[in-house]
Order: C-alpha cells, then sequence, then structure tokens
C-alpha cells in the first residue's frame, strides 16, 4: 500500500495564474448564494417585487382580465372608494366580531381541557383524544364548510331536528318548548345568526390545534411543582389558577397571536358557509379578505383590491402590534 | 357513598371529554352516511342514521357533475409535485444557510422571517400580478411552483440541521473530497430525513386543502382541483347533496386515512414552530 | 509524503489575532506535535493547514509549492478529527471507502484499498458496522483508516485521542506510534496532552497566545527549555519555580535553610530575586538529614511506583519525586540534594 511502488502524486502542481486564483475565490464566494438562489429567485419574483407592484397597482384602475397596459391612474381615488364604501366598514366590523367571537372560546376551551388531559389521563389515553379533538385541523376547510352548511340547512337540517328533538322531550320540554316556535331557525340565512353559525365552525376546527398547544405547554410543568403546592395546601382549582395558567403564558402568547393573525384573515368558512353568495343576508357574513376577494375578483377592480389589501394590511399590523404591546413582555419572556 | 363522590370529577371530566368527542366526530360521520343517501332522504325528518343504498346512484351522479377523478389526479398531482419539490429545495436552500457565513447572510435571514409574518391578505394580489403576468394562469404549475423554496420550509429543515449535524463532519467531507453539492446530498439529507418528512407532511396537507389559490389561478374546469370543484357545484340548482357529500368524503379519504397512521407524526409536524417556541 | 512549511502565517478572526507570523519547516516523514494550552492558536494552525480554513496572511508549502488556494482533497492531506467525525449514515467500510468513491475509483479496487487498511488497523470484522454500534477505540481507528487509505502525503491530526478514557488513550497511542513507523508519512499532531507529544513526536512545536515558543525534539525541549513556559510546560510532574535569591556569585538562596552554589553564574539573569527552576526528578532525598536543602514535608502522594512528596522550601513549595518509597511522613523536617547543572535561573513572574 505504501510509498515507493505507489505511483502516487504527492501534491498536485497546480500552477494558479492569478487569473484562476480570483476565479477561485468568486467561486467560493458566489457558493453560498447559489445555495440560497432557489429562495432568493422565488421571493423576488413571486413576493416582493410584485409587492411594490401592488403599491403602484393600488393607484391604478385595473380590470384583470383586460391585458395589463390598460390600467389607468387614477390617485387616491382606489382608497376613498374603499373608505367610503359601506360594504367595507361591515366587512371590518364583521372581522373584528368574528375575529372575537371565533378566537375568544378556542382559547377559553383548549386551556381548562389541556390541563385535564395532561393532569387526568395517561398519556395513550391522551393521545386518543387530541389526536380526536385534532382531526377537523387536517382537514380542508372548503370541505367542513360544506357539510356544516348542510347541516344548519333552514328547514330539515340536521340541527334544527336535533334541536326539536331534544326541545321536546318530556322533562326538556318545560324549559326549552320555546324552541319549537322559534323553528325553522335559518342558521346561515338570518343576518344575526350567520356570524355566529361562522364562528362555531372556525371554534370547531382550530381548537384542537390550540389544544396540542396547551398541552405541550402543561407538560413543562413538572410534577414537583404540583406536589410542593399540594404541600402548600392548595385545592385543584388553585394549583391549577395560580401554578399551571402562569406557566403557560408563552404558550398563549404564540397561540392567541395566531388566533389573531389567522381570524383577521377569515375566507373560506364565511365564502362556503354563504355559498359565495356576496357575505350572505346583508352581508352579514362578509369578513375583510372575502371583501377583497369580491371586489378584486368579481367585481373585476384590481386596483381597488389593492389599495383594500393595504389598508386592511395596516390594519392587522395595528392590532397585531397593540396587541403585543400589552401581551408581549410577558408572553415572550415567560415568568419563569 | 364517598368514593362515588371522588371520582364524580373524573366522570364528568370524560362525561365532558366525550361529549367534545362527538361534537368533533359528528361532522365526519355525517358526511359518510349522507354519501349514501339521495338528497330528498337527507333532508328528510328524521334523518336517516344509517347506511344508505344510495351510493352508487350518488357516485354516478357525482360524475356527472364534476369530472371527479380528473379533479383528485388535480389535487393529488399538485400536492405530489408541491411536496418532492418543497423538500428538495427547501433543504437546499437551508443547507446555504447552515453551512455558510457569507456578507449579507443575516440580512437575507431576516428578510425570510420577516416575511414569514406577512399576513396573506397582502400577498395574493401581488401572487395573482406575477401569475398573470408569467403567463400561467390556469395552470397547475402556477399552484405548486411558487411556494418551492417557502420560509416556513427553509426554516424548520436549518433548525434541524443546527441540531443534528456537527461541522466536523462537514470538514471531514471536504477532507474526503466533497464538492459543497456531494456535501449536500451525499453527507447532509441523510441525516435530516425526520425533518424533511415533517416538511413533507405540511406542504402536502397544505396543497391537498389549498382553495383561494386555485380559485384565483385556474379557471378550466378540468383544471379544478377537489376543493374547487366541490365548492363550485354547492350553488348549482337543485343541487344533488348526496352525491356532493360523497364527493366531499372521498376528498377527506386520504388526509383521514394518514392521520389514522401517522397521527403522532402529523400532529408533530403541523404543530412545529409553535410547541417549541 | 511531503514537506510542509508555513512562512509568515498570520490569522485573524475579525480584529482578534490568533496567529501572529508563524514559520515554520516541517521534513518529509516527520512527526511533528503541536501542542500548547487551550487557546494558543494549534488547532487552528491545524486547519490553516489542512485548508479548512484561510490565513489572513502568509504562504503554507507543500513540497516547495504554495498551496494557499487548494481545498484539502487538492492538498492530498488526509485528517482525524477529535470526534472522529465518522458518517453516521454509512457503514465502517463505507466510511473508510467514502472519498475513494468520490474520486472515481472503481468498486472492486476500492474495496481492496479498504481491506488493505482494515487490516493493518485490525478492522476486518466491523467493516459491516455503522459508528453507532462501535466503542469509541474502534471509532477512532476507522477515522485513522479512513486517512490511511487517501495514502495522503500528510496526516494531520486534532486531539484525535482526547475522547477517549486514559487506558484506551496509551493503548491508541502506541497503535499511532506503529503506524507512524510503518507508513512514514508526515504528521502533524495537534494535543494539549505534552505526554502524547513527548512520546510520539519527533519534534514537538510548543505554542502560547498564536505565537511559536519553541521547535525541537523531546528531549531537546526538555534539557533545554528556551523560556520558562516551555520549561514548565514540558515534563510531567512539571518543574517546580521557586522564589530565591541570587547573589552576584552564583549563590541561589531558598531560604535561610537552604542554600546552594550554582556551578556557573546565570547569563541572562540579574542577581536579585529570582524564580528557581528545578523539575523534581532532580531532587534527592537525604535521608541523612544532611543536604544542603532543608525543608517540611508538607503531603506525600503515592503513585505506586514512586511517591510524589510535597515539601515547603522557603517561601515556595516543591515537588520531589522519590523513587526508594522512603517512610517519610507529613510534618517532617526534610533534607534535599540537588542536581546542581540542572537548575535553571528566571526573572520573577509578573503576575
Amino acid at each position: 500500500m505504501h510509498p515507493s511502488e505507489e505511483t502516487q502524486t504527492t501534491t498536485p502542481t497546480v500552477l494558479h495564474s492569478p487569473a484562476s486564483r480570483r476565479r477561485r475565490q468568486w467561486i467560493k464566494k458566489l457558493t453560498p448564494w447559489l445555495f440560497i438562489s432557489p429562495y432568493l429567485i422565488l421571493f423576488v419574483v413571486f413576493t416582493a417585487f410584485p409587492l411594490g407592484w401592488s403599491v403602484y397597482l393600488s393607484f391604478q384602475e385595473w380590470n384583470p382580465v383586460a391585458g395589463l397596459s390598460s390600467m389607468e391612474y387614477v390617485g387616491l381615488k382606489n382608497y376613498e372608494l374603499a373608505v367610503t364604501d359601506p360594504w367595507f366598514w361591515k366587512s371590518l366590523y364583521n372581522t373584528v366580531w368574528l375575529a372575537i367571537v371565533s378566537g375568544v372560546p378556542q382559547h377559553l376551551i383548549a386551556i381548562p381541557v389541556a390541563y385535564l388531559l395532561v393532569i387526568g389521563l395517561k398519556s395513550g389515553a391522551r393521545h386518543f383524544y387530541t389526536a380526536t379533538f385534532f382531526v377537523p385541523y387536517i382537514t380542508s376547510t372548503v370541505a367542513v364548510s360544506l357539510i356544516f352548511y348542510t347541516i344548519y340547512s333552514g328547514n330539515t337540517g340536521i340541527l334544527n331536528q336535533v334541536l326539536v328533538w331534544f326541545a321536546n322531550l318530556p322533562v326538556i320540554n318545560y324549559f326549552f318548548g320555546w324552541i319549537n316556535d322559534a323553528m325553522p331557525i335559518r342558521w346561515l340565512s338570518s343576518t344575526d345568526l350567520i356570524k355566529p353559525s361562522i364562528a362555531f365552525v372556525v371554534i370547531w376546527k382550530y381548537t384542537g390545534f390550540n389544544l396540542v398547544i396547551y398541552s405541550a405547554g402543561f407538560l413543562t410543568v413538572s410534577k414537583d411543582m404540583y406536589d410542593a403546592a399540594k404541600v402548600d395546601g392548595c385545592t385543584p382549582w388553585q394549583q391549577f389558577w395560580h401554578i399551571a395558567l402562569p406557566m403557560i403564558r408563552p404558550f398563549a402568547f404564540f397561540a392567541v397571536t395566531m388566533s389573531i393573525i389567522g381570524n383577521l384573515q377569515l375566507f373560506e368558512e364565511p365564502f362556503v358557509l354563504t355559498a359565495g353568495q356576496s357575505g350572505g343576508v346583508g352581508q352579514s357574513g362578509l369578513t375583510a379578505s372575502y371583501y377583497l376577494y369580491l371586489v378584486g375578483w368579481e367585481w373585476l377592480e384590481m386596483g381597488a383590491a389593492a389599495a383594500i389589501s393595504w389598508v386592511l394590511f395596516i390594519f392587522i399590523a395595528i392590532v397585531t402590534s397593540v396587541h403585543f404591546y400589552f401581551n408581549g413582555r410577558k408572553g415572550l419572556e415567560g415568568d419563569r | 357513598m364517598s368514593t362515588l363522590r371522588a371520582k364524580i370529577p373524573t366522570y364528568s371530566m370524560h362525561a365532558m371529554l366525550i361529549f367534545g368527542l362527538i361534537v368533533t366526530v359528528f361532522p365526519f360521520v355525517w358526511v359518510a352516511l349522507m354519501g349514501t343517501h339521495s338528497r330528498s332522504e337527507i333532508y328528510s325528518v328524521p334523518p336517516p342514521f344509517y347506511v344508505g343504498d344510495d351510493l352508487l346512484a350518488n357516485y354516478e351522479k357525482l360524475l356527472d357533475i364534476m369530472p371527479f377523478w380528473q379533479v383528485l389526479w388535480n389535487s393529488l398531482s399538485i400536492s405530489i409535485l408541491g411536496t418532492v419539490s418543497a423538500v428538495f429545495f427547501c433543504s437546499l436552500c437551508a443547507y446555504g444557510f447552515f453551512a455558510y457565513d457569507f456578507r449579507g447572510k443575516n440580512i437575507v435571514f431576516g428578510i425570510m422571517v420577516a416575511s414569514m409574518m406577512v399576513p396573506p391578505v397582502l400577498t395574493i394580489i401581488p401572487f395573482f400580478l406575477t401569475v398573470k403576468f408569467l403567463g400561467i394562469l390556469d395552470t397547475h404549475f402556477a399552484l405548486w411552483f411558487p411556494g418551492m423554496a417557502n420560509a416556513f420550509g427553509i426554516f424548520l429543515v436549518r433548525q434541524y440541521m443546527t441540531t443534528s449535524i456537527s461541522r466536523d463532519l462537514i470538514d471531514a467531507a471536504k477532507v474526503d473530497g466533497c464538492s459543497p453539492f456531494r456535501i449536500y446530498w451525499s453527507v447532509v439529507l441523510p441525516l435530516i430525513k425526520p425533518a424533511l418528512a415533517t416538511l413533507a407532511i405540511v406542504m402536502f396537507i397544505g396543497l391537498w386543502n389549498n382553495f383561494l389559490g386555485p380559485l384565483i389561478v385556474l379557471s378550466s374546469p378540468d383544471k379544478f382541483v377537489l376543493t374547487l370543484a366541490l365548492r363550485s357545484v354547492q350553488s348549482l340548482a337543485n343541487s344533488p347533496w348526496g352525491a356532493i357529500m360523497l364527493g366531499t368524503f372521498l376528498s377527506m379519504v386520504p388526509l383521514l386515512l394518514a392521520f389514522a397512521f401517522f397521527s403522532k407524526q402529523m400532529i408533530a409536524g403541523l404543530t412545529a414552530g409553535a410547541v417549541k417556541g | 509524503m511531503a514537506t510542509i512549511e508555513i512562512k509568515n502565517l498570520t490569522k485573524s478572526f475579525g480584529a482578534a489575532k490568533v496567529l501572529h507570523d508563524l514559520n515554520l519547516q516541517v521534513e518529509e516523514g516527520e512527526f511533528v506535535a503541536l501542542v500548547g494550552p487551550s487557546g494558543c492558536g494549534k488547532s487552528t494552525l491545524l486547519r490553516i493547514l489542512a485548508g479548512l480554513e484561510e490565513p489572513t496572511s502568509g504562504d503554507i508549502l507543500m513540497d516547495g509549492a504554495e498551496v494557499n488556494d487548494l481545498n484539502p482533497k487538492e492538498r492530498n492531506i488526509a485528517m482525524v478529527f477529535q470526534s472522529y467525525a465518522l458518517y453516521p449514515h454509512m457503514t465502517a467500510g463505507q466510511n473508510i471507502g467514502f472519498n475513494l468513491r468520490i474520486s472515481g475509483m472503481k468498486k472492486a479496487q476500492i474495496a481492496e484499498e479498504v481491506n488493505k487498511a482494515a487490516d493493518i488497523l485490525d478492522l476486518k470484522p466491523l467493516l459491516d458496522r455503522k459508528p453507532s454500534q462501535l466503542s469509541g477505540g474502534q471509532r477512532q481507528r476507522v477515522a485513522m483508516g479512513r486517512a490511511l487509505v487517501r495514502n495522503p502525503a500528510a496526516f494531520l491530526f486534532d486531539e484525535p485521542l482526547s475522547n477517549l478514557d486514559a487506558k484506551l488513550r496509551v493503548q491508541m497511542r502506541d497503535e499511532i506510534k506503529t503506524l507512524h513507523t510503518k507508513v512514514k508519512t508526515t504528521s502533524i499532531y495537534v494535543t494539549h496532552d505534552q505526554i502524547e507529544a513527548m512520546t510520539l513526536a519527533d519534534r514537538i512545536v510548543i505554542m502560547k497566545d498564536g505565537r511559536i515558543q519553541q521547535v525541537g525534539s523531546p528531549s531537546e525541549l526538555y534539557t533545554n527549555p528556551a523560556n520558562r513556559f516551555v520549561a514548565g510546560f514540558i515534563g510531567s510532574p512539571a518543574m517546580n519555580f521557586l522564589p530565591a535569591e541570587l547573589t552576584a556569585s552564583g549563590a541561589l538562596k531558598l531560604s535561610e535553610t537552604a542554600q546552594i552554589m550554582l556551578p556557573a553564574i546565570p547569563m541572562d539573569v540579574v542577581a536579585g530575586k529570582v524564580d528557581a527552576g528545578i523539575r523534581p526528578e532532580h531532587f534527592t532525598i537525604d535521608p541523612t538529614g544532611t543536604a544542603p536543602i532543608k525543608g517540611e514535608v508538607i503531603s506525600i502522594e503515592p503513585t505506586g511506583a514512586q511517591n510524589l512528596i510535597r515539601v515547603r522550601i522557603g517561601a515556595g513549595v516543591a515537588t520531589v519525586i522519590d523513587n526508594a518509597l522512603l517512610p517519610i511522613t507529613a510534618g517532617e523536617p526534610v533534607a534535599l540534594n540537588v542536581a546542581l547543572e540542572k537548575i535553571k535561573v528566571y526573572p520573577p513572574e509578573e503576575s
């Protein structure tokens, strides 16, 4: 294997002219950029550059079906129109309403349930429940909304039927008999009920996701803490409130942030539950993103849609900043 | 008596949990059952909580109102193409961030992280503009290509690399004579399989369930994906709900099946980053 | 086999200069150890020689040709890492043969070379195992096999034995020594353990704070250390530094009860306060109690073959090697003889 018999060159005497030396250095410097080029190219082409374009577009009037050259400069007209359109304000109101009503219960349910699952069940049973509650999250929002669309159906939808059956049960009838008179409850076609109906679907879909996050959070609280609390005489409720809850603050902060940002952009649920009918009766189910879609793709006013998207972005940014301002410090640091 | 009292919390907890289970599971059971009934039966009083006999009829009706298998294939091909390309390109970019220090790296990385926080509301119009400008409206390409090297995936894989690949290993590969790409391909890729699996799960689910993208990009019915096709038949006159329920159920089956076998990985993958942070 | 030379090598990380203008020549087939305390720059130097790190200025030559621009493979060096850096997803055999695969060697020939290396390192039965199924010592041998199979111009070792337990370390040290005798490849070996350096190397390069303190054979470094640092670094147990007073006539006073006359007046030290450097092995205990250096025993450390006695002499404490295993107890007075010509005198250390 060794020395003399082998025709082994030790060091290849590669002559490096200054030019090839510079070329080598240049390739060395370029290599990392080559690796990340897919991201850079896609980012610039599909996000960064068009983002600037959309600012430009917000000052134009443009029908997307026509060619690109049909853009017409209209100054701030799009912004004016947006701000004076009653549907715009309706959609903002609906959006905030839905964000809160569909967001808050998710966490109010997920936190205690996560706590119970972590405290009360072994990991096998816990995983069974957690996984089952998680299933809604992995299914398509469209599919789920279609299913609820039939469940919510006014005349003979299953929900109404169940309510009627429930209201007519022997003892219950005394308290809930009035339900019969309220029939048929038009979950999706009465202005008062559209939003709660949508909210329920959102809660149904996302609570499981938050459940997983909070379970992980509660699992980080060591048994010792609970034992110490028991020794101190804490009741189970106090243990929950004073020990477990503060420990999951970072998780809660993250989960709530995601909920806020997500719920402010609800589109698929309202869209499908109102069967694409411009937000349902009285536009009660019209959310901001839905409105954006209408303006751009059904009314074909892309310029206006661009303006609206920027207004909405600022709106979301403000809401998120406020949230961060009030909850950020504690949320990000936790209090360990 | 006292033991019964002590057990009440447990019983009520289980009762509550089971109630939650029912609420969660009901829509799935409902859609499965209703796929076997005709529209009139679905809306009859009381509704039929048993397996009906219209399965075949609904199936034929489904094929009537949409090219179901074509649509299914569209969803499948887009999801697979998008997932495979994402796994490759995200890991490639992640490797660039992981193995090299270069001027501007922090800036680019910072931009990448920041871009993850930009709400989709702002990016759909730019996305549409580019797709139209590039002339790829009404193509599947526009649905899986732009998301190939996405910030989430790159971030996820890079995170994993920092915890499972030591710099010595890369040095050893350099000494062994590997080119940079060879190091990525032969040394790093085999060692980050878990992260790739996680990424694949998240990408596939996202692509399969994607609705907004197809909605604004696709216009030819034979190019539709499942989500879009199902929604488009919602408002037909006399929509055949039995058929639609069947179609909806079938569209959920692949993910539900995968979940039945891989629930732990799927949950972990979809909440990755959330739980850590 | 190649000669290696560095000329005026400097390396800075940002504003911090870690290597100052280094010059060194390594002969063909030489085994050179780079030793020094943590942070002295030895690993950085090794990585620069390997081509894994670029020097800020200066040249690296192999066989007289400048190799600054060449990557590790082109320099034809092989490296053995402290953490072994074995590819976890490949078997031992695949690990060893990986670089051959990269260079396009045919499968059959790769197998042949791998088997040859495995023979030399006694790895034949382990070739199909993955690194996680191997012990520390076995992994180290696979790492060496990977280097061996390259037939490189030079081996570079980066503290390869630091992760092994003491007994295994001694065993592997012998194997490395035997290997070098067999293959005679130019080797550069980084370690913080001076015993490893002393036993393995033809020449030792001692570094401190990014500068070379001395280059020489183990015995040179031991007998004629260039400065106090080298004197204190080489030799185990380490040299004693005892505060003393030096007169112009060459008398050395360690304490009121310890005075000796040096055979020659030290050239580069002024009379006055000094530190006397005396190796533990250069003391001898005088059982009769009449020797010139008197002190008090503080403690005794038995190591089996010898006792290490800690003795207070004046203001200082010295370690003395007692090969005769005399029945000494702590607290006793003791008289010591010293090999006068071996004493090194240094100016007192500024703290």
